[in-house]
């Protein structure tokens, strides 16, 4: 049955986005509640970016699962990179039009005269930097036309940052920055994601000293914290099975999460 | 497929690889503290040594004292006192003492002026005591002070050369394996002659020989470890060689304690 007590932890781990697993920390509910106020606003984009692995994506989904009963909320989490296809969802999932000739920009703003919501409709567009610029430049007409109101996710780095100052810079009325966890928000991270799949045991092995080796590995990264912890999960259950003498049922160890950062390439030994 | 054996050993591999710079550092540090604590007791000598040849006028001043007041009964005080009077002034001395040793010389030239009178007068009389030149250190001046006394004066040197002698010797008791230690590290010559003239003191003439040789090793051109030399060779029944080495010495040199030491072996009044 222990074979399943590491196992079980390795599966918290595993890097998916669902809303279901999302982890309330301080700082993070703090920008999340910003994020919430923000789309009440009649803001036309909001800009939600920061590093890879910070929890856009995660944020993102959050937010489409609160709001979703609540008013029009479309997500899309892969760029739709063609323009054609791009206008087609938007008509398809705001205003259940399935065009089956081409659809333009022209007939879009068309076909968005027909309709009126109570409350704006909200489009979440992850991955936002993939999107083509003349494509850009429409989500910025539509925006400005009032019909939707676009919230969008970037990865912050130099080319992303230009994108966002040539199109966004006048328009975006918010923007949210998300960073990597400290060391104390990582063991909360830790502790909560594994309390809630019910790993008690496994969550009270973690002390400080263990945190702060991970956070050190991984500086505070979520995405790199999961690989790392499901890496660290997969070489428990290896010894579990085979050399069990080896573990401490106390206290995970700094050793063997190292091992796990050299398998997982965070360490180069 | 996990292959953990392996991955042991990248690990391992990394702890030690993570060591090296701790280990780089404390390698470092302790190499600075070793190189401080050479560096440290190296200047000790060079202090010390710059203290001995200071030493050495003030042992001259002592018996110049002497020459000066030959009275009998008030000896033993007056030369304790000078000798605490020396021992102040070397605290306060100044390099330029040194100097004033270098001055003394041409007083010797003086000696070379009276030289033909002082020999002869010295062939003729020869009243000095072994002991006496033994206790002080500079023979030169002890001959020109027992020349000039009257035997009374000279019994009455003898005490206080025995009150003058107990009174080195308690310093050279605590300070003579430290200057030996000292020339071991910095072959001062100076060092070397102070050595010598303590053991001739002492009567450890093997010893004295073997440091005014090695004196004259660094520096052939100090009078005194040649004096010291010869002296210690005629004690350890070498006289031959020491009227030898005398008079090679005086072949380059015209030394009047080197003359007159070679006619007192010669005559055989020094043994």
């Amino acid at each position: 049955m222990k074979s399943s007590f590491y196992l079980s932890s390795k599966e918290v781990f595993l890097d998916v986005v669902d809303a279901k697993e999302y982890v309330q920390l301080d700082r993070v509910s703090t920008l999340y509640q910003s994020l919430k106020d923000s789309v009440k606003k009649p803001l036309k984009m909001i800009l939600l970016y920061g590093k890879p692995g910070t929890g856009k994506s995660m944020m993102l989904n959050k937010l489409y699962e609160d709001l979703k009963d609540q008013q029009k909320v479309v997500m899309y989490h892969t760029p739709l990179v063609d323009e054609v296809e791009f206008l087609k969802s938007l008509a398809r999932d705001i205003y259940g039009v399935r065009p089956f000739e081409e659809l333009n920009f022209t007939q879009f703003n068309e076909l968005s005269e027909h309709y009126q919501f109570d409350n704006i409709p909200i489009v979440l567009l992850d991955e936002a930097q993939l999107y083509t610029s003349s494509l850009m430049e429409k989500i910025r007409l539509i925006s400005d036309a009032r019909k939707i109101k676009f919230v969008i996710t970037l990865h912050k780095t130099e080319k992303e940052d230009i994108i966002a100052k040539e199109h966004f810079q006048t328009r975006i009325w918010e923007s949210l920055e998300l960073h990597n966890a400290s060391a104390a928000e990582l063991k909360i991270y830790i502790q909560k994601k594994l309390m809630k799949n019910n790993c008690f045991d496994v969550a009270n092995m973690f002390d400080n000293k263990n945190v702060k080796c991970i956070h050190h590995i991984t500086k505070g990264n979520y995405r790199d914290t999961n690989k790392l912890l499901y890496s660290l999960f997969t070489l428990y259950d290896w010894y579990e099975e085979n050399q069990p003498t080896k573990i401490n049922y106390s206290n995970i160890s700094n050793k063997i999460i190292e091992m796990a950062a050299i398998q997982t390439g965070f360490i180069h030994a | 497929m996990l292959n953990i054996h392996e991955l042991e050993r990248q690990w391992l591999r990394y702890k030690i690889k993570s060591y090296i710079p701790l280990v780089l550092s404390i390698f470092a540090s302790v190499s600075i503290i070793a190189l401080l604590f050479i560096y440290v007791p190296l200047s000790d000598t060079i202090d010390t040594a710059v203290e001995i040849t200071e030493v050495e006028p003030i042992t001259a001043q002592v018996q110049t004292v002497t020459k000066q007041e030959p009275t009998p009964e008030p000896v033993v005080a007056p030369i304790e006192l000078n000798i605490a009077d020396n021992t102040q002034v070397k605290i306060k001395v100044e390099p330029k003492e040194e100097r004033h040793t270098l001055v003394l010389k041409p007083s010797l030239h003086f000696m070379d002026n009276i030289e033909d009178g002082l020999t002869a007068f010295i062939e003729e009389e020869m009243p000095m005591q072994e002991p006496l030149t033994s206790s002080l250190q500079s023979n030169d001046t002890l001959a020109v002070l027992d020349d000039n006394e009257n035997p009374d004066s000279t019994s009455t040197t003898e005490q206080t050369d025995e009150n003058r002698l107990n009174i080195t010797s308690n310093q050279d008791d605590s300070d003579l394996k430290d200057v030996i230690r000292r020339f071991k590290k910095n072959k001062n010559p100076a060092l070397s002659l102070f050595i010598a003239k303590r053991y001739y003191a002492a009567g450890e003439y093997q010893k004295s020989y073997n440091y005014a040789l090695m004196t004259n090793e660094i520096d052939k051109n100090i009078e005194e470890s040649w004096i010291i030399f010869s002296k210690s060779l005629v004690k350890l029944g070498q006289h031959e060689l020491a009227m030898n080495t005398l008079k090679s010495y005086l072949k380059t040199t015209k030394s009047t304690a080197a003359d007159v030491l070679l006619r007192k072996i010669e005559s055989g009044t020094f043994k």
